[in-house]
């Protein structure tokens, strides 16, 4: 297995910003930079779900694909969108990490908003007796699979 | 048991069927005949018993882990399975981490012993030996415990490609594993011997069947070498003919 990680277009824009920050990244290349017809075998490719089944994996015909997504913890979640691997990783607060940082920010009124924010205030209401209340209109809810992806989502899928 | 889930994992994560043939014949070689008998029965979806139904394993969750029903409800509508809604949420309690107790039962155990064990309880001790049997078992675990007690248990695999895994693994052939699979299977180590036993005198003739071919057109000079037994049908369209 090669150290250096393939990266797809959309990813690779984004290894400047970090290593000028001084983000300690692994070796990388754009995939863009190999030949027509190279062997991938054992090698790592990071993509953006909109890569999923693009023409220009296609070529790669033995691929393996998997997700990276807080979702994948729910088997259907993956099936549905025929990922072979899920890897349970979020870039977003858990349901643990909600709620520490509720209760760490001892606020009395919570606003909640992005998700599931009907189900997080109603637990807040009810359970942690922290008076929240769904704040409506400002961000989409969002479902995996509605989650059709938008080309910047930070989860990716390794190929 | 564990060499199940592992099975159970290689399966459901992958849609390349050469792959899934592959790790299915890996784990008919080395699992143990009862083991195998039991994986025989669930892969081909011919032991689907509902042991304890998924709203009493919802009770019992619930019960165990103080969550509001209404979670549940929320959860179980992404997820859209009671018995993978038990086992994420089960695994998302905050008090002790599994304890090793029983993660070497085989796969023969859990299904001819612990599971309708765990069934045939009523009541307070049900809840409290299948909340028990949760904390003993990994996140792959509890979810394939819960999908065989709930009689949910599926996988990407169809008859076929079981069978033809089957009869490679035991080096059969595989319209003679198809043969002896007919009319049912019942999980134990001797049926799984008889399965997989060297195939007797003729017995590899008389599992195949008829071959069976579309309509072609025939030559006149077949005709001739053939006794026919002919419908009286001579638009083109119906014909059978019989070798003697």
């Amino acid at each position: 297995m090669s150290d250096e990680v393939l990266l797809h277009g959309a990813v690779d824009r984004l290894m400047g910003p970090y290593r000028e920050a001084g983000v300690a990244m692994p070796p990388t290349r754009p995939l863009a930079q190999l030949e027509r017809g190279a062997d991938l075998a054992g090698r790592l490719l990071i993509a953006p779900p909109a890569a999923h089944r693009s023409r220009g994996l296609g070529r790669f015909a033995k691929a393996q694909n998997g997700f990276v997504s807080g979702w994948m913890a729910v088997r259907g979640a993956r099936r549905r969108r025929g990922y072979g691997r899920g890897f349970v990783m979020s870039d977003h607060a858990d349901w643990a990490g909600l709620l520490q940082s509720v209760t760490g920010s001892q606020a009395q009124q919570v606003y909640v908003t992005h998700g599931q924010s009907n189900v997080l205030a109603r637990y807040l209401q009810e359970v942690e007796g922290i008076s929240a209340e769904p704040l409506e209109g400002h961000f989409e809810a969002e479902r995996f699979d509605e989650e059709e992806a938008a080309p910047a989502s930070p989860e990716a899928a390794a190929i | 048991m564990q060499a199940f889930a592992a099975l159970f994992r290689e399966l459901d994560g992958t849609s390349s069927t050469s792959a899934k043939l592959e790790a299915l014949q890996v784990y008919f070689r080395s699992a143990a005949a009862a083991d195998a008998a039991w994986a025989l029965a669930l892969l081909l979806g011919k032991r689907r018993r509902r042991l304890i139904t998924g709203r009493r394993l919802r009770e019992i969750c619930l019960a165990g882990t103080a969550l509001p029903e209404w979670l549940f409800e929320a959860c179980h509508a992404q997820v859209g399975d009671s018995a993978e809604t038990v086992a994420l949420l089960w695994q998302q309690r905050a008090d002790e981490s599994p304890t090793s107790a029983s993660f070497n039962e085989s796969l023969a155990q859990w299904m001819d012993e612990r599971l309708p064990q765990l069934a045939a309880l009523d009541g307070e001790e049900q809840a409290e030996a299948v909340r028990a049997c949760w904390r003993s078992l990994p996140a792959d675990q509890l979810l394939l415990v819960n999908k065989l007690l709930s009689g949910g248990f599926r996988v990407g695999v169809s008859t076929g490609l079981v069978t033809r895994a089957l009869a490679q693994s035991a080096e059969l052939d595989e319209a003679l594993v198809a043969h002896r699979l007919m009319g049912g299977f019942t999980p134990s180590a001797a049926a799984y011997a008889e399965l997989t036993a060297a195939a007797a005198d003729h017995e590899s003739l008389s599992a195949r069947p008829y071959p069976f071919f579309l309509a072609s057109p025939l030559e006149p000079g077949q005709l001739e070498s053939t006794r026919q037994l002919m419908p009286g049908k001579w638009n083109g369209s119906g014909m059978a003919s019989a070798a003697s």
